[in-house]
């Protein structure tokens, strides 16, 4: 047990008012604090939220901690991490934290859950008109210089920008020059890093142009915290969101090619191991867009086409997450597997329109903030309303020789973004080797002046604690201007600035309040209604995307999977539990069937097979091991990343159903001790999850292609379980009082007990029970119900023939099945052994693995082998030797780009089945 | 003295298995430039692309990009083109000047146009800018020293200190190790100028076209013998670039065809492509035949 908390008196307020300030990183100003000022005054904005958390006590804080994270993974929001390319601590460089949205995770990571932070950062309504101007500001600016630098390249030639900034940063795309977006802007979206400085002033401390991430984070944040704040939500009333996203979706429209009429737009994801894999798929949510992979995309005729079935969409605009870099093998990486060949060539020739467009991260080139400030005066006759941090670009030689001089006031950049250096927490060798770096290549660093940043209430359960808080900004192109979200995604800056992320991931949700709130707000919630002609369906075609067919597939597998896996431990375990203090008896043979079984089925060799196994300690594995295939972890990690590909297609309640498994299993985990009891509620909770994603897929989704793949899968899978247990338990006979029990076992594992002792009036033999099992299409739970139910789906979907391969291959297993007599296969011979039986079920088991084979080939995504036109050598300018003959070499992909890839390259649901008896 | 060519330019790629779609990108069409007339030019693909197109890049080439839906185990892709070259040059004021003034930079004059190449003086994906081309390139830059005088005195070691040797490096084929193993092909002794010129502040660029050979005395000119080319150039203040030969130890004149310039190999290769494919080999065959005409 723990301490009880120790009992404080004074409200959460007084206690933060009265908190040892911190010691500053260096010696400097004292931190700006965002709720009150230096006399103890609640500041301009705050009022409502610091009454309401001063009549909290701590236990309702740590209550309303816990409910933020419940409702996030009840919503499924969630962040992959990646290995930082950079090292160094995270201190105040937010803006790598949820950076480069082209980083894909490793394929077995698992996400982690998104923290959030319970209180909220008020922005009142002054500090909102000047960041929102200021923001406005830095969007129309940049999108000039983005202009310019794309086109006449007036800037570097009157030496506004130093050529160096634009033709040595990596952002810089060559192919981009010369094709534009439509409309009046290049910049599309734009994101500004923004933290208060100790004078209270608002610094800008980088720009994102490439693919700015965190919108859909900060819609998600929005709705945890209006939903366990309601109150304080009420009274402070703050900007909704909503409106933001609609000017988005109506933004996305107005950029398509001028030929396009009612625009198809698409968001392109790098896959659900991208690092914000979450975001990409809630913004296409929020705007009623297809999340897209690379998979679901080609280019003909110069033109960018969505597949469907065998058929072939026209996409008009592409809202892209992917790194510009990684969108076209042909004209960019040759080694990306992230984009689509030709896209460049569609958007030179203006088929389609990428935003942001290719090129656009050579803003995010941190020296471009050293001379912001002239290209502001220059372009718009005006001085930054929004300032940068100070930043010093070591490609000038006033700019090194400050950056040399002060080294150890600086925060070190390199341009590309891909490392951060903070020399105040370096030893002296590692300063020596900086600063040779810096001197050997000047212009790749810049060094930033990094202020005191101001700090804001954030909840423990302790209480309310101060922390730097920093935020980024978002606005979008529309029509002559800038939109900017009224809003923002919030961050919790480390507390210690040498630690590695502690916190880094921790969000915030911003409120801006002005006098406009009330308005924005209520129409937010209104719903408007359209008037004019019957708006036609949208083609829902991306729901028959191949990459998206075999993901359904999938989730019903890994259900379904998961499901019987889950009702043969139970069995098991309760035999073993039945026999463990009379493993004398005769019966008790009927235990090492049923574990043997466990594990032959879930294929976790040696597992019950080995010598001396602890019965206990392996069910806790075959549940918890998440690095084990074959136990119930691993199929839910596959399940959840099954169910990530497809987002957009399945009901939000079964991100709730999935987090409360997650749950149940971190309880069992935690409880160390357990000798079984914690173990049965967890089997429970598993079970009931799956149940509960069956109910969800029979009662709530649309019978398109997707669920009915969705179907045929958990049908398959349903079968191949069947077959191999009846294997397992049956095919030889032992004594009959084991006989009796396994079958029991096996019947109450698949559901079929209390029909089969009616129907056989509690008369136990082998030939009934296969009857059930095998024969009998009245039972949903029989072979021969499963093999009927993927026929009814085979026949609607739309290229059903009755001819394909997968068709015939059922048509065959059904054969084979009818023709089958329940008394032939009882027949045993005289060691016991039910010859026909075995071999109907290992024949059935092969051809069930046939037929999955032959649903693949037709209808999922085959990673095609992509290879250079010829792979170049030396002998290239030369005609001595003109002929050679070499090996085609497919380049290894640097990046694992989506769910499909991996289920391929890891030891995969496929070849687990290979491995099946 | 102005020369015309009629160039016919064919690859042909051959697959161990059917490929049932190839993306191309190819710099096959000759540029017009003040020394140069483009007459008449032509890119046949076989089988018959699907698409095709062609567009300007960054750099003023004319680039094709082509796809061919058509399912085949051989791919032709042949380039025509009829033109007229001149001698090329700069005024002997601005060669002959010391080559420390033919840095871009800020303290250029007005109109010299050198903010477009500085993008020449920095690293590119295939040219490593490193100390050991500084130490080659500051024997023949010397203090001073005319730049047209530099220049040739590169070319000339170059020429000298390296052998030409088919197949000794591929596209991999960094400048620290031709360096250090002195052989290469003409795509090499022209990367290796350029980091040399880049090393010491200079732009360089990297051309590709075509070399018309002499055949020996007495000899016939054997058709299809001749190979595409490669070489480098330089930048000189008011916007000139003076284009020389390594693997030939020259200086490039009317002999010369210039299809593209880029940074590198890589901003301008004459073919790149994509294919969908189970084969798992494939021959390439090039023919180029410089006739004059």
């Amino acid at each position: 047990m723990t301490a009880p908390p120790q009992v404080d008196a004074s409200t959460l307020l007084d206690s933060y008012r009265a908190r040892t300030p911190e010691l500053p990183l260096a010696a400097g100003p004292i931190r700006f604090d965002e709720m009150v000022d230096g006399d103890g005054r609640v500041r301009d904005g705050w009022e409502e939220l610091a009454e309401g958390f001063d009549s909290m006590g701590r236990a309702d804080l740590r209550r309303l901690l816990g409910q933020v994270d419940r409702l996030l993974e009840n919503d499924g929001v969630t962040y992959n991490p990646i290995a930082e390319a950079g090292s160094g601590s995270a201190a105040v460089d937010t803006s790598d934290d949820i950076g480069g949205s082209g980083a894909i995770g490793d394929a077995d990571t698992q996400p982690q859950p998104w923290r959030l932070d319970a209180v909220p950062l008020i922005l009142g309504s002054q500090d909102w008109a000047q960041l929102e101007s200021g923001l406005l500001q830095r969007s129309t600016l940049l999108d000039e210089v983005l202009t310019d630098i794309y086109s006449s390249r007036r800037l570097m030639r009157t030496g506004l920008i130093p050529p160096e900034m634009v033709f040595g940063h990596p952002g810089y795309l060559r192919r981009a020059h010369g094709v534009s977006v439509p409309g009046a802007h290049q910049l599309f979206f734009h994101a500004a890093d923004v933290f208060r400085a100790a004078d209270g002033r608002f610094l800008a401390l980088s720009d994102r142009t490439q693919a700015p991430s965190g919108a859909g984070y900060a819609m998600a944040d929005r709705r945890v915290i209006s939903r366990v704040l309601p109150d304080f939500f009420r009274r402070s009333a703050p900007h909704g969101l909503g409106a933001f996203f609609r000017t988005m979706r109506h933004a996305l429209q107005s950029v398509a090619p001028t030929a396009a009429e009612d625009p198809r737009v698409v968001v392109l994801s790098p896959g659900t191991h991208s690092e914000t894999a979450f975001d990409q798929a809630f913004l296409a949510a929020l705007l009623g867009l297809p999340l897209v992979e690379s998979a679901d995309l080609t280019v003909r005729e110069g033109r960018l086409w969505m597949r469907s079935l065998g058929r072939l969409e026209p996409v008009d605009v592409v809202l892209r997450r992917v790194d510009a870099n990684f969108t076209d093998p042909l004209d960019l990486r040759p080694d990306s597997r992230l984009g689509v060949v030709g896209l460049v060539e569609a958007n030179r020739r203006g088929a389609v329109t990428i935003v942001n467009s290719l090129g656009s991260g050579v803003l995010e080139n941190p020296a471009l903030l050293s001379v912001l400030p002239q290209l502001s005066q220059a372009l718009l006759g005006e001085d930054l309303t929004l300032e940068s941090v100070p930043t010093f670009w070591g490609g000038t030689s006033t700019g090194r020789s400050h950056i040399l001089a002060h080294l150890n006031r600086l925060v070190l950049r390199r341009t590309d973004r891909e490392e951060s250096r903070y020399p105040q927490t370096m030893s002296s060798t590692e300063l020596a080797t900086l600063r040779s770096r810096i001197e050997s290549e000047p212009a790749s660093w810049v060094g930033q002046e990094i202020d005191q940043v101001s700090e804001a209430p954030v909840g423990t359960p302790e209480g309310l604690a101060a922390r730097g808080v920093a935020m980024r900004m978002f606005s979008v192109a529309h029509q002559a201007g800038y939109v900017p979200m009224p809003g923002a995604l919030g961050r919790v800056l480390p507390q210690d600035a040498s630690s590695e992320n502690g916190g880094a991931n921790e969000a915030k949700d911003v409120w801006v309040r002005s006098g406009r709130a009330e308005i924005t707000a209520s129409r937010d919630n209104a719903a408007w209604l359209q008037e004019g002609p019957l708006v036609a369906a949208s083609r829902d075609s991306v729901a028959a995307s191949p990459r998206v067919l075999e993901d359904l597939f999938w989730f019903g597998r890994y259900t379904e999977r998961l499901e019987d896996f889950t009702r043969l431990l139970m069995a098991a375990k309760e035999r073993a539990d039945d026999f463990r203090f009379r493993p004398a008896e005769l019966g008790a043979g009927s235990v090492p069937v049923l574990l043997d079984t466990v594990t032959t089925v879930s294929t976790t060799f040696p597992g019950f097979l080995a010598e001396r196994v602890d019965t206990n300690t392996e069910m806790r594995s075959l549940i918890l091991d998440a690095t084990r295939p074959g136990t119930i972890a691993h199929a839910l990690l596959r399940l959840q990343n099954a169910a990530s590909g497809v987002r957009d297609q399945l009901s939000g309640d079964t991100w709730m159903v999935l987090a409360g498994v997650d749950r149940a299993l971190t309880e069992l985990k935690a409880d160390r001790l357990d000798q079984g009891a914690v173990l049965q509620t967890t089997h429970a909770a598993v079970l009931s999850g799956m149940l509960a994603l069956s109910g969800l897929a029979a009662e709530n989704m649309i019978r398109d292609p997707g669920w009915h793949l969705m179907d045929i899968g958990r049908r398959l899978e349903r079968s191949i379980q069947l077959v191999v247990i009846l294997r397992n338990t049956l095919a030889q006979a032992k004594n009959p009082a084991v006989d009796s029990l396994l079958i029991e076992s096996v019947l109450q594992m698949t559901e079929s007990i209390l029909t089969y002792r009616r129907r056989y009036r509690g008369r136990t033999q082998i030939g009934t029970v296969l009857e059930l099992l095998l024969l009998d299409d009245g039972n949903p739970r029989s072979l021969a119900y499963q093999l009927g139910a993927i026929s009814n789906s085979f026949k609607a979907l739309p290229d059903a023939s009755g001819t394909s391969v997968s068709e015939r291959a059922l048509e065959d297993l059904t054969t084979k099945l009818r023709r089958c007599s329940a008394s032939d296969l009882d027949d045993a011979d005289a060691d016991g052994h039910r010859a026909e039986l075995d071999t109907f079920l290992d024949e059935t088991h092969t051809a069930l693995r046939g037929l999955a084979d032959a649903i693949a080939a037709q209808h999922f995504w085959h990673p095609s082998s992509m290879q250079p036109l010829y792979r170049p050598s030396g002998d290239r300018h030369s005609s001595e030797d003109p002929e050679e003959e070499r090996e085609l070499q497919v380049p290894v992909p640097q990046q694992v780009p989506t769910q499909q890839a991996e289920a391929r390259l890891v030891p995969s649901a496929t070849l687990i089945e290979k491995l099946l008896p | 003295m102005t020369k015309t060519y009629r160039i016919t330019h064919r690859t042909t790629y051959s697959y161990s298995d059917q490929v049932s779609a190839s993306y191309g990108r190819g710099y096959l069409q000759p540029r017009p430039t003040p020394w140069q007339r483009v007459l008449e030019h032509a890119v046949v693909i076989d089988p018959a692309a699907g698409d095709m197109s062609t567009s300007v890049d960054a750099y003023g080439n004319t680039d094709t990009f082509f796809h061919v839906t058509t399912g085949h185990t051989e791919l032709v892709v042949t380039s025509l083109s009829l033109v007229e070259v001149d001698a090329q040059g700069a005024p002997p004021e601005i060669t002959e000047m010391p080559w420390e003034l033919a840095r871009p930079g800020e303290d250029q004059p007005e109109g010299s146009e050198w903010a477009e190449a500085v993008e020449f003086v920095l690293p590119s994906p295939l040219i490593d800018v490193v100390e050991g081309s500084r130490e080659y390139a500051l024997k023949s830059f010397t203090p001073d020293r005319p730049l047209v005088e530099a220049i040739f005195d590169l070319t000339h070691r170059i020429y000298t200190e390296y052998i030409y040797q088919f197949g000794s490096t591929t596209i991999s084929t960094r400048i620290p190790d031709l360096l250090e193993k002195k052989t290469g092909v003409c795509q090499d002794f022209a990367h290796l100028a350029v980091s040399c010129l880049r090393s010491i502040g200079l732009a360089g660029r990297y051309v590709s076209g075509y070399l018309a050979t002499t055949p020996p005395p007495g000899k016939e000119r054997m058709i299809g013998a001749d190979a595409t080319h490669a070489w480098a150039a330089v930048w000189l203040p008011g916007g000139y670039w003076l284009a020389f030969d390594p693997t030939n130890d020259q200086f490039a004149d009317e002999r010369y065809t210039t299809v593209a310039w880029g940074r590198d190999y890589a901003d301008v290769p004459p073919l790149k492509g994509v294919i969908f494919t189970d084969a798992k080999k494939s021959r390439m065959k090039v023919s180029v035949d410089v006739a004059p005409v």
